[in-house]
């Protein structure tokens, strides 16, 4: 149905213009190269495998995706590149323009300078920073270090002793050897660091005293000169490396500021010619001509065929016939106002080849399920202008802004019908405005649930008609009207069992009941007479049809997140207006400037906070509305994406190609 | 009156608690896997953002159950305060709690959910929502019970 209709072709040509066509098949995007290396083709026909390596190509790139990837840490980011990349936009001509003019070795030459530069410029300032810690300790020690040592006559020590043993440990030591030189020097918390110089001969008193106190050697620092010198010099050589540092970023800075957007422009290109590369060793040759084969739409080939016997006198285009067994791959198609809901069916799956689409018949459930899950103008509003700002900054995600976008007119169109204004209470809604109001949740959020779950019963009954649609369209009319067909006579009975005598009268029950029996016999004895095992089947039919009503039943009330996801999006509007409001009490308090700016930034903030969780939770629970209650009902999946050999740049958009 | 009044804040402790602790643990669970991914690739903030924001919800909804509860109750929002007996009390009570139990249970395990998921976003960047529909089936559970709180707070008659 929307699904387009795929063939494979295949092209022959000379070596000579392998290069230019695979280019232009590139450029084109609407062919999907197969993989013939893998596959018997080469055999049956006696052509080998090309090998077309470039291993520049891929060196470059990396060189060029690595000064990227230094330049961008020098860039101002955006808050928006915050969640999603940032691109360059440009025309296919400036695109050629940078590709031929800019010095990408020279560019990147200066990077790798400036990035080898501020590395050893980090590292050393890194051990100027370890040594001056080793060095403050030391600070208030008025000796040269390097003249520090033992000597012929004199030993020394240095190093610390817990605070509270120090002046017992320097008593003794004096006691012990008159002619001694103790000093302290700097303390910690807990410890005191000492120098201790003595004559030799009283080692063997010393030692044992320093053992007692719990005595900590600590290496001196080796520098020359006085401790306050040497500081000294780390301090200005810090001082000179700051400098340096910033003239280095500095250059940074200059450098991704004049070749950020070519080095991207840079890299797309290569990363283009790599995957051509690639894209060719999935092809056959022989040594004067090439082949490869592939997928396409159908209603592309006339233009691609028309493209390249235009360009290129020797290229052969024909469609070929598929292989037995072989499934083509799966593009959607569909109109306008639908396609934003693609999106939906490819997150669960494409179909598979023999199935169509389910796009067209989610799209209108989602619209509606969307809207009421967030059902406030307010919000539906802000979504619809965020969507619209999105698709006009970022350059990603255009489908999703798209669906934001028509499900942000869903919220509009539900808040307005649930008297959903940012969670201002109905009462004190202007009047024309409660009157278009249908009933308020708030008061009567029992209606709201049978909405839910009326909802839900038209879907499921919707798919089950799909597939009984699908069935008698394969002309499998009997399989068909005696399972889905008999479910839905027993959904209508049930229907009418349950709101017959409300609606109709009391005899639209008895109907109702009859109806719901008729349908469960034709369910469990013409489906099972079907059947190859029939006795079997028959006797396993009630079983299957109560495990139906089961599901049948935990499916309809499944529905019933569309209420309680609505009713949430308001209470939470209302409650911020509620919190923001208390603000206002506070008046006496702090002045009624600084209420009103507390009150109006927690509005503010609360109906973002509130806007984004309730879009989160609506769009996944819409979502999985149509995968888990759905989808089972017709719908299977499964199908193999069309992915065409096109142009994938990461870093800048193509004007033309948007 | 004072007992009724104890146990309907009983009540909002419990919705609010509950549900809150049970999405503190999944936030938990999933913000550190993500941290795990962020520290690898930090382009992918934005998708992980969203899974570990999913197991939240169930605090928000406990919040929300609790809020309801003060409006009714006329706690905030200006109204009068409105004496209740023991029994509506009880009541009360018994309506906070299917949103906090539901609320603790399904949110840690959606913590558990969207850790994992937090793997297929390292590994599988365009299969993320996968993930997160995933995430969203251990949701349901914490939306019936706001659900069946909801209905229940506005059948009490005060």
């Amino acid at each position: 149905m929307s699904i387009s209709r795929m063939i494979k072709v295949q092209i022959i040509s000379l070596h000579c213009h392998r290069e230019n066509v695979v280019n232009e098949l590139q450029e084109t995007g609407l062919i999907e190269i197969e993989n013939l290396k893998d596959s018997s083709y080469g055999a049956e026909h006696g052509v080998s495998p090309l090998r077309v390596k470039d291993d520049n190509t891929i060196k470059n790139l990396s060189e060029t995706e690595h000064s990227l990837k230094f330049l961008s840490k020098f860039r101002k980011k955006s808050l928006s590149e915050f969640f999603v990349p940032k691109k360059v936009n440009l025309s296919e001509k400036r695109f050629r323009q940078i590709i031929s003019k800019f010095p990408v070795d020279e560019v990147i030459c200066n990077c790798d300078q400036v990035e080898s530069s501020l590395r050893e410029t980090t590292l050393e300032e890194e051990k100027l920073l370890k040594d001056k810690s080793e060095l403050l300790l030391w600070k208030d020690l008025d000796m040269q270090l390097d003249e520090l040592g033992a000597t012929g006559k004199t030993d020394f020590a240095i190093g610390s002793v817990p605070r509270e043993r120090f002046d017992e440990l320097s008593k003794k030591v004096r006691e012990t050897a008159s002619e001694t030189f103790l000093k302290e020097v700097t303390g910690t918390k807990t410890d005191k660091y000492f120098v201790l110089i003595y004559l030799r001969e009283y080692d063997e008193k010393i030692s044992p005293l320093l053992r007692e106190s719990g005595f900590t050697h600590t290496p001196l620092p080796a520098f020359p000169g006085k401790p306050g010198d040497a500081l000294k010099k780390i301090d200005e050589r810090l001082a000179k490396i700051e400098l340096k540092k910033k003239e280095l970023e500095e250059k940074g800075e200059g450098l991704s500021r004049e070749n950020g957007e070519a080095i991207m422009v840079v890299s797309d290109y290569l990363s283009r010619i790599n995957l051509r590369c690639e894209a060719q060793n999935l092809m056959l040759g022989t040594n004067e001509a090439f082949i490869l084969t592939g997928w396409m739409r159908e209603e592309d080939f006339p233009a691609l065929r028309k493209r390249l016997s235009h360009k290129f006198a020797e290229v052969a285009l024909a469609k070929i016939k598929p292989k037995k067994g072989e499934s083509p791959p799966i593009a959607l198609k569909n109109k306008k106002s639908f396609a934003p809901f693609e999106m939906i069916t490819k997150l669960y799956g494409l179909p598979h080849h023999q199935e169509f689409d389910p796009t067209p018949f989610l799209a209108p459930f989602f619209f509606v399920f969307f809207g009421l899950c967030l059902s406030d103008v307010g919000y539906g509003v802000a979504l619809m202008v965020l969507s619209l700002l999105g698709m006009k900054k970022i350059n990603a995600g255009r489908q999703l802004f798209q669906l934001f976008l028509i499900t942000g007119a869903s919220s509009v169109i539900a808040g307005a019908l649930l008297g959903g204004w940012l969670g201002i209470e109905v009462a004190s809604l202007p009047h024309f405005l409660q009157r278009l109001m249908l009933f308020n949740p708030m008061e009567t959020p029992i209606v709201f649930l049978y909405l839910s779950l009326a909802l839900g019963t038209i879907q499921i009954i919707f798919g089950t008609t799909i597939k009984l649609l699908q069935g008698t369209k394969n002309k499998e009319w009997c399989g068909a009207l005696f399972s889905e067909g008999a479910w839905l006579v027993i959904f209508a009975g049930i229907l009418l069992l349950m709101l017959g005598e409300i609606l109709i009268g009391a005899s639209a029950t008895v109907v109702g009941k009859w109806m719901a029996i008729s349908g469960a016999l034709i369910y469990i004895f013409l489906r099972g007479l079907r059947q190859e095992e029939k006795l079997k089947s028959i006797a396993l039919g009630p079983l299957l049809l109560l495990n139906g009503l089961k599901d049948l039943l935990g499916n309809v009330l499944s529905y019933s997140r569309l209420m309680a996801l609505g009713i949430a999006t308001a209470v939470i509007a209302m409650t911020v207006n509620i919190i923001a409001a208390l603000a206002l009490e506070a008046i006496p308090l702090i002045g009624w400037a600084i209420s009103w700016a507390i009150m109006i930034l927690i509005l503010i903030g609360g109906h973002i906070f509130n806007l984004a969780i309730s879009t989160l939770g609506a769009f996944i629970h819409t979502t999985r509305l149509q995968f888990v209650e759905f989808f089972p009902y017709f719908f299977v999946g499964g199908g193999r994406a069309f992915k065409p050999f096109q142009v994938k740049d990461k870093f800048t958009i193509i004007e033309e190609r948007r | 009156m004072e007992v009724g009044l104890g146990l309907a804040i009983i009540g909002i402790a419990l919705a609010v608690g509950l549900a809150g602790a049970g999405s503190a643990l999944g936030i938990g669970y999933a913000a550190s896997a993500a941290n795990g991914v962020i520290s690898e690739d930090p382009s992918k903030f934005g998708s992980l953002f969203i899974l570990v924001a999913l197991p939240g919800t169930q605090g928000i909804y406990g919040f929300l159950v609790g809020v309801m509860v003060m409006m009714q109750l006329g706690l905030i929002g200006g109204g009068e305060m409105v004496a209740i007996s023991v029994g509506t009390g009880w009541q009360i009570l018994g309506a906070c709690l299917p949103v906090g139990i539901a609320g603790l249970a399904s949110g840690a395990h959606q913590g558990r959910v969207s850790a994992a998921g937090a793997a297929v976003v390292a590994k599988q960047p365009e299969d993320f929502f996968k993930a997160v529909i995933m995430s969203a089936m251990v949701e349901t559970y914490a939306v019936l019970g706001l659900l069946v709180s909801i209905l229940l707070i506005f059948a009490i008659q005060l």
